[in-house]
């Protein structure tokens, strides 16, 4: 992985560079942070032509590393007006290390309104016009775009919410089985559709795999990794065979599952759309319970569920949308939950945005809770068509709580808080406050601790120990998310210590460098210091890594407890 | 007394037929939670995750806490997402 590849919209050319010495060694989210950070003014507007876009795959990527297949997605977010960095699966990231490209930084803006697509192959990166695919869902396109080259091209993509710009569009990346999973959070799908950009295709024919400076060592530590993922009870044998979605009702007994637009930490119905209800339906109308979405994928969390006539409705269906849609919207029935999945990927949206968002516009009266078929039809008639209310509501909850007078507004940095109530998951609340991503539990998943009981456990009902909690993940998955590992290797690599150790062992052989521990943690705190930068300059104050106010004020039934977490000890975590 | 024990995940195997998410124990006075887990022979190296009340109990409590009257019991193995 020795090259940047520059596409520049404003006028159509490409260019190949040598990674700069300065970036030798960043991989992902390092490297997206980095790039943006140096090359993005931070008081740009996010959907003009200084933005940039760009894609880079992990550390690891296309070696034979189980569950090394994500790509990194950065630039400047226009729902956070901070820095985004978003990962996802599919076969791109694997492609693109196999071409030797570090990152693909897409720049400018084109001045005809005109759409196109990049294709990048061994020997040629291109520029094309579309025509034909333009206003076209993720899933057909997808189809369209292989179609095209005639075999399983990678696409990175934007439905149509994305070419509309809205805030809540994401990226779209194709799995091996041609279906989507999604670069999600932060709006990243409006910053593509202002460059005009309908798809990226890659093309890794002719290219030799992935090899390791020193392969003997590589094999090795590969091999000890591999085998704390299956020895590890949670990557092993929990997160294979019932998915994210196992989460529902540990949630629920625990009393911090947001329900009704964030009024209960119980949700009545939590069995109907729980990861068990869900696993025996997928077995009994002959899904997959037990999927990967990326080539190389060991953990396997992903499934495939079909719909009552056992045709394919959704894949990667996960609890922060289950639970959005279901106990968030208070949706009982799983089948609408699906197919508002299939329809919110299609389009082309952020299923974390959209269902947050949902739960505020059903608070304030634009459609009943637990209107699963107003959901399904909203989202194809008026967000996907971009209708003025369609508008309104592809804009995000933050937007739709403006719009409509609406206090109860779950969000940080104006993204949507995501499936643990803060209040009675304080850890997670810490990471929901400080993350320079805004409101995201995959930034420092204190969850695990909290609640999950690994890596330890700290108290979930108080704030003691919180602050460090949170601190400490935000930092070691800052150095995950460039290794482009999946985060779920964080479970076993808590407990484990052969798991961090043989990872670190796998970046070392592979570039024939001598990294130790705290050089990771190094690079994590690095990581995160030059996103805080980013933000500080972009305009986004200490005052933005608050809370929002009810739920200091609005106690929270089963246990009834407010967030209690002082601005004071908050500013603290930046205390590294 | 009587105590609503819930298991999740793989320990639903452990309930008996008809019973989908859980059972009604009547135990004596003073049992605990292995007392409660023995009923139904769930191993209590399984019970990854015991909550009482949506409050976690941890070792040593596990073994010594007695149950009250009316109480809820949770039980999960490992289990993760996110
Ligand atoms: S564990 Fe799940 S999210 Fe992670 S790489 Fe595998 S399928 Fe994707």
């Amino acid at each position: 992985m020795d090259r940047i590849v520059r596409v520049n919209m404003s006028d159509l050319t490409t260019r190949v560079e040598p990674v700069p010495a300065a970036w030798v060694g960043l991989g992902g989210r390092a490297l997206t942070s980095t790039v943006v950070a140096a090359e993005v003014p931070p008081t740009c507007h996010a959907l003009g032509p200084n933005n940039k876009l760009v894609f880079a795959p992990g550390l690891l990527s296309g070696t034979a590393a189980a569950n090394s297949g994500r790509i990194s997605c950065g630039a400047k977010s226009p729902l956070t007006g901070g820095i985004k960095e978003s990962n996802a699966g599919g076969t791109a990231a694997k492609m693109l290390a196999k071409l030797g490209i570090a990152a693909l930084v897409v720049e400018g803006q084109p001045a005809a309104d005109k759409w196109y697509s990049v294709h990048v192959a061994k020997d040629a990166i291109t520029i094309q016009e579309e025509k034909d695919t333009v206003g076209t869902g993720n899933y057909c396109l997808v189809n369209q775009v292989q179609a095209r080259f005639g075999k399983p091209v990678g696409v990175m993509s934007v439905g149509p919410a994305g070419e509309m710009k809205m805030l809540s569009a994401n990226i779209s990346v194709a799995d091996p089985e041609s279906h989507i999973r999604s670069i999600g959070r932060g709006g990243l799908g409006a910053v593509m559709g202002s460059k005009k950009l309908k798809f990226i295709s890659i093309d890794d024919t002719g290219t030799p795999p992935v090899m390791p400076k020193e392969p003997a060592k590589f094999k090795e530590a590969a091999k000890i990794f591999a085998q704390t993922l299956l020895d590890h009870p949670v990557s092993g044998q929990g997160l294979p065979t019932y998915g994210t979605n196992v989460l529902v009702n540990i949630l629920h007994e625990a009393g911090g599952l947001p329900t009704r637009n964030f009024t209960s930490g119980q949700y009545a119905a939590h069995d109907k759309i729980s990861g068990e209800t869900m696993h025996a339906t997928i077995v009994a109308r002959g899904g997959m319970p037990t999927h990967g979405c990326h080539p190389g994928c060991q953990i396997q969390c992903s499934q495939i569920y079909n719909d009552k006539d056992g045709k394919y409705l959704t894949s990667g269906f996960e609890y922060e949308t289950i639970w959005g849609m279901g106990a968030d919207c208070c949706i009982e029935d799983l089948d609408d939950i699906a197919t508002a999945d299939h329809v919110m990927d299609d389009i082309g949206v952020d299923s974390i945005e959209t269902a947050v968002m949902f739960g505020v516009a059903m608070e304030a009266g634009v459609l009943p809770f637990g209107d699963g078929k107003g959901v399904v039809r909203m989202l194809t008639e008026e967000i996907g068509k971009g209708t003025p209310l369609g508008r309104i509501l592809g804009g995000g909850a933050a937007n739709v709580g403006r719009v409509y007078g609406i206090t109860r507004v779950p969000v940080v940095k104006n993204q949507g808080i995501p499936a643990y109530d803060p209040r009675a998951v304080k850890g997670i609340g810490v990471t929901y406050a400080m993350s320079t991503m805004g409101a995201d539990h995959t930034s420092g998943y204190a969850v695990a601790t909290n609640i999950l009981s690994v890596g330890g456990h700290v108290d979930p009902l108080k704030k003691e120990g919180q602050i460090e909690l949170a601190r400490n993940l935000n930092i070691a998955t800052a150095a995950i998310d460039s290794t482009g590992m999946c985060l779920f290797i964080a479970f076993p690599a808590l407990d484990i210590p052969a798991c961090l150790t043989s990872l670190i062992d796998m970046i070392n052989a592979r570039f024939g460098i001598a990294l130790s521990g705290d050089d990771v943690t190094a690079l994590g705190k690095s990581v995160l210091k030059t996103e805080h930068a980013f933000n500080i300059a972009a305009g986004l104050t200490r005052e933005h890594d608050r809370l929002p106010e009810f739920f200091s004020l609005e106690a929270l039934p089963p246990h009834n407890v407010v967030w209690d977490i002082t601005p004071e000890e908050l500013d603290s975590y930046w205390n590294f | 007394m009587k105590i609503a024990l819930r298991l999740y995940a793989t320990l639903r195997d452990y309930l008996p037929d008809g019973h989908d998410t859980g059972v009604t124990l009547d135990l004596p006075d003073g049992a605990t939670i292995p007392d409660a887990l023995a009923v139904l022979g769930v191993p209590l190296a399984l019970a990854h995750i015991i909550m009482i009340q949506g409050r976690r109990v941890l070792p040593p409590d596990v073994a010594t806490r007695q149950l009250v009257d009316g109480e809820e019991l949770a039980v999960f193995p490992a289990i993760g997402g996110g």
